[in-house]
């Protein structure tokens, strides 16, 4: 059982410790993913901590056939969208707009030297393609995790994904770098 | 990201969850939320289930009747045969659709196919109905299909039909309709079904070989590879050990290279709970074919000896019947 797990039903069982572990591993990387989606890393630590109290209030509710990194990405998804749609920001962003980032979180994210040379890249994607690429990518996520997260099936979270990479390709070989070869 | 910080906002806001629980604002909340939803309930809503971002369609389901192929009687022709006359025929997957943005055309259809909702001028201006229609025999994996998606991808929309859950092979319908967001109305349509493709841990996707994915590079990724008939890879028995372990009912993969000239197939089939799932990929081929890849489901994989070859063939046909059709996996001389 991965470790998550096992923490997870230390936490079942009442200790705290355990329950602050689990949000040392998650925290930084959940609030990068939700950042996707909402473009504000405020708004994205918010809703990131409101997943975790969604947690601590329905602590039942997660039944360990998803590893515990896809529930909780799964429940910042529907909180990050349920936050677009309040806010009728439901708008294809342009590919060069400039969005409010935690320098130190993207740091902690893209701690290798091939991760790093994607992040310039990854912003000219669409915000659907970011997502992908993130999950399969950074987060280095199974498919059957990431069509849970993305509500998708697998042959469009394949297809998805392809694309993606084909689209981040062109950009790095426009710019000089090809992280895929 | 200060975590510490993070950690100790969201304790402050569990706490102010269960005071507010506590306090019993909430069992008010709660009140007025039930009340709200009977109230809706009971002044009729047009479309059933909450609207979800990321799921556009409003409502869909199956027509019984053939409203859209006769007039209730039984008689098909060419004159009345609203699909052959309005619709729009997919030769891939063998579909016909028709978009509905307005009341007028929808009024036509209504007239023909009573079961589709009620709907008045002012729901077409945020929604369209899209109807899919089939004519053909479908296998089996193609039988009790719903519209399980319709999004949009810059100038083109995607109507996606999938297999329910537990599907029910007897179901005849032919007809189905949605209700969908018109955000998602562009000028291209795709009408496609989704099949299952096979899947492993161990392989990476199809899709995602190279171009000069080549005979040494399969064999060191784990497949079998045959080229002209003759097994190259590690272990020839690799299509035996397949088939023994999916006769005794076990989850099982095998990914299959095999070379013929200037063709090259790569297939991947897994079997699961008595079905071959498979996936052909024929774009690494040197000449080029119409389709670049199948998704099939099968019933059977037969072996089948004849001269000196041993063939692996896929079928829906029972194989005990005098004549039967398949489709080839491999051809091994051993």
């Amino acid at each position: 059982m991965d470790e998550s797990k096992t923490l997870y039903k230390e936490f079942l069982k009442g200790k705290k410790e355990a329950f602050d572990q689990i949000m040392d591993l998650y925290a930084e990387n959940l609030v990068y993913f939700i950042q996707r989606y909402v473009r504000n890393v405020d708004v994205a630590q918010d809703i990131a901590q409101d997943v975790f109290v969604y947690i601590l209030l329905h602590k039942e509710k997660y039944n360990f056939k998803y590893s515990l990194k896809t529930y909780l990405y799964t429940i910042g998804k529907t909180r990050a969208l349920n936050y677009l749609k309040r806010e009728k920001r439901i708008v294809e962003l342009k590919e060069d707009m400039v969005y409010d980032v935690d320098k130190e979180l993207e740091e902690f994210i893209f701690n290798d030297e091939n991760k790093r040379n994607l992040k310039q890249a990854m912003n000219k994607l669409s915000r659907e393609y970011q997502i992908i690429i993130y999950l399969a990518d950074i987060e280095e996520l199974k498919y059957k995790d990431i069509c849970k997260i993305l509500n998708k099936t697998l042959s469009q979270v394949k297809m998805m994904i392809y694309r993606a990479r084909k689209k981040l390709k062109e950009i790095l070989s426009k710019e000089g770098e090809d992280f895929y070869e | 990201m200060n975590k510490e910080l993070f950690k100790e906002k969201v304790y402050l806001k569990y706490e102010k969850e269960m005071n507010r629980k506590k306090s019993g604002t909430h069992k008010i909340f709660k009140m007025v939320a039930m009340i709200m939803i009977t109230l809706l309930a009971t002044t009729g809503v047009v479309f059933a289930g909450a609207k979800i971002y990321e799921n556009y369609i409003k409502k869909e389901d199956e027509i019984a009747s053939r409203g859209l192929f006769d007039r209730g009687d039984g008689i098909t022709t060419y004159e009345i045969d609203l699909m052959v006359n309005d619709m729009i025929w997919n030769s891939e997957p063998k579909l016909y659709h028709k978009i509905i943005t307005n009341i007028d055309d929808y009024h036509i259809y209504k007239e023909r196919v009573n079961e589709l909702p009620d709907l008045t001028d002012k729901d077409f201006e945020e929604n369209f109905v899209v109807i899919i229609a089939n004519e053909n025999v479908r296998d089996f994996d193609e039988k009790d299909l719903h519209i399980y998606n319709v999004y949009a991808e810059k100038d083109t929309t995607y109507i996606i039909l999938k297999q329910k859950e537990n599907p029910d092979e007897t179901n005849e319908s032919n007809i189905w309709y949605a209700i969908v967001d018109k955000s998602q109305l562009r000028d291209n349509i795709k009408v496609e079904i989704e099949h299952r493709i096979p899947e492993s841990e161990d392989f990476i996707n199809i899709e995602e070989l190279p171009e000069n994915y080549s005979i040494e590079d399969a064999i060191k990724d784990g497949c079998l590879v045959e080229n002209q008939n003759e097994v190259l890879s590690n272990n020839p028995n690799a299509i035996e050990e397949f088939m023994n372990k999916a006769e005794r009912g076990e989850n099982c993969f095998i990914r299959v290279y095999s070379k013929s000239n200037a063709f090259i197939k790569i297939t991947d089939v897994e079997f699961e709970n008595g079905i071959y799932y498979t996936y052909s990929d024929y774009s690494k081929s040197e000449i080029a074919y119409d389709r670049q890849s199948i998704c099939k489901a099968y019933k059977y994989l037969v072996k089948k000896e004849a001269d000196d070859l041993t063939r692996y063939i896929f079928t829906n046909d029972k194989p005990d019947i005098e004549s039967w059709e398949g489709n080839p996996l491999v051809s091994i001389r051993y």
